[in-house]
């Protein structure tokens, strides 16, 4: 099919969508703050290594160590759907696939937190 | 679209990614995409390690028999390093968006610590951590 | 694939490079350089092909322009590109040498090593051999509306400027639009269809931080789109690839921190 548009037409498209600017924040937020959570998480994971089951669950029951994990989960579930969506909406221009994969992108972000969440709040818990 | 149209002449693109000489930039701007698609995959990793505790000595168990494997170490590895390089590219990319760097040869300089800084902190962390 | 993937992400068969014609070499000649050249013509009913010629060194000029001037002048008249100043003020021949985008005329062909291989303005439409069409960037210029806006009518003299604030403009008033940078920049050759790209970007914000100019907020508003601007992921191949040394990447990095400053 034959694009007759203008190429204003073409170049002006559906206009500016005035956004972005949200989602463009909230990734440098939550990698400022994810440099400071990570260090944090992987002192914790070194911390486990070699340790036998009981030393471990008395670890991540630890008050500190659970508000760290959680806010971890939390700002890289974030950060990482934003960057998915951004590789999608690069790569993908089909619009039906463009669809499908931002949907599946949002829910196994929100997946992954949300059972991480559970099982971090059911390990401090239950001791 | 099926063929019983008179074919429109196609303008050809002048050629892009196959004749472009791979800047360093351009290189770890790929590497950085790469290791957060990697890390992105990753957190099943982790939310596995969490979900594992939670579940009992037989699943924590499970998953130490897993990633203590060949096969799981070099995961466990790759992840280190993607979660450094990842995260030192992070920094590279918020010295530049606050538009400091840009100039040559900074911004070179930038992208080779990323590159060499997270090489030689994930090597250090598996030579002093890991349990020989 | 081709509707599931970016426009020419290899897929697309119109604009596979055949091997292409082997120009004999200069007889008598010291030092010759090869040159290897896109060519395409659309009344040929073929596609693009690279050619092969080999230049005498001690009788041509100094810069890559000198070299596609004598090919066109002495070996083959059809070789078809722009060129105008042939002092890096214009623009008109910018293009891809040797892996990288800059204007020929400014290119010393000593710099290059090896084979000299050189490609239309990268993921532009082709046109003729190393002319491009450039309808779809200048209507993307036309966009962010280069000129100044001002609702209050012009005065008798100029619009008057402080020394500190005329200094903003430096490092960007100087852009030729050339478009090399917009022609290295992968976030154009997947999205260029709705980014906007570098030269463009860096024209707006030239506008934007014009302290005579009005309409800050509105030039602002045509930028805020997750395409239009946010496709950018500072790569830097812009700012290595300009001519001029201007760069493009930061004056995108300023704009995108007067976005966040707005909303806080």
């Amino acid at each position: 099919m034959e694009d007759f548009r203008t190429p204003t037409a073409r170049a002006r498209g559906l206009g500016a969508a005035r956004g972005g600017t949200r989602d463009f924040w909230y990734q440098r937020v939550t990698s400022a703050l994810g440099v400071l959570l990570i260090t944090g998480a992987i002192i914790v994971v070194i911390d486990s290594i070699g340790a036998d089951y009981d030393d471990v669950r008395a670890l991540l029951s630890n008050p500190v160590v659970v508000a760290l994990l959680l806010l971890a989960l939390l700002n890289f579930c974030i950060h990482m759907r934003i960057g998915m969506q951004v590789i999608i909406e690069d790569y993908v221009h089909q619009p039906m696939a463009k669809v499908l994969l931002l949907i599946v992108n949002a829910g196994f972000s929100t997946v992954i937190g949300v059972v991480g969440a559970v099982a971090i709040i059911k390990i401090a818990f239950s001791g | 679209m099926t063929g019983t149209a008179a074919p429109t002449p196609r303008i050809p693109i002048a050629p892009h990614m196959q004749v472009y000489r791979p800047t360093l930039t351009m290189v770890m701007s790929i590497m950085h995409r790469l290791t957060g698609t990697a890390l992105y995959a990753g957190t099943v990793v982790f939310v596995w390690w969490l979900v594992a505790v939670a579940a009992g000595r037989v699943a924590y168990e499970t998953f130490l028999d897993v990633f203590g494997s060949v096969p799981g170490l070099v995961v466990l590895f790759g992840l280190t390093w993607a979660v450094l390089h990842h995260a030192l590219g992070g920094i590279r990319h918020l010295i530049w968006d606050v538009g400091r760097a840009h100039t040559y040869p900074w911004r070179e300089y930038l992208a080779r610590a990323n590159l060499i800084g997270s090489l030689t902190l994930s090597a250090t962390l598996w030579v002093v951590f890991y349990p020989w | 694939m081709r509707a599931f993937l970016p426009l020419n992400f290899g897929t697309d068969t119109a604009s596979w490079v055949a091997k292409g014609k082997i120009w004999n070499t200069p007889a008598g000649a010291k030092a010759t350089r090869v040159f290897e050249i896109y060519r395409y013509d659309s009344e040929s009913g073929r596609g693009p092909r690279l050619d092969v010629y080999h230049i005498d060194r001690g009788s041509c000029g100094p810069m890559v322009l000198d070299a596609l001037i004598k090919i066109k002048n002495e070996i083959d008249p059809t070789l078809t590109f722009r060129r105008s100043c042939r002092e890096g003020v214009c623009g008109s021949c910018s293009m891809s040498i040797g892996g990288r985008n800059w204007l020929a005329c400014t290119q010393r062909i000593d710099d290059i090593e090896g084979s000299i291989r050189i490609f239309p303005l990268n993921h532009f439409p082709v046109k003729k051999d190393l002319v491009v069409d450039q309808r779809h960037v200048l209507a993307q210029h036309q966009i962010i509306q280069p000129w100044l806006k001002t609702a209050k009518p012009a005065p008798e003299g100029e619009w008057l400027q402080s020394p500190e604030d005329r200094v903003k403009l430096d490092g960007y008033y100087e852009c030729i639009l050339c478009f090399s940078c917009t022609g290295g920049c992968p976030s154009y050759w997947w999205n260029g269809d709705r980014y906007l790209g570098p030269a463009v970007l860096l024209q707006a914000y030239r506008w934007i931080v014009d302290s005579r100019d009005e309409a800050t907020g509105q030039r602002l508003d045509t930028l805020e789109d997750p395409f239009r601007l946010y496709r950018c992921h500072t790569i830097m191949n812009c700012t290595k690839t300009c001519p001029k040394g201007l760069e493009p990447a930061k004056a995108i990095a300023r704009i995108k921190a007067m976005l966040v400053a707005r909303q806080h």
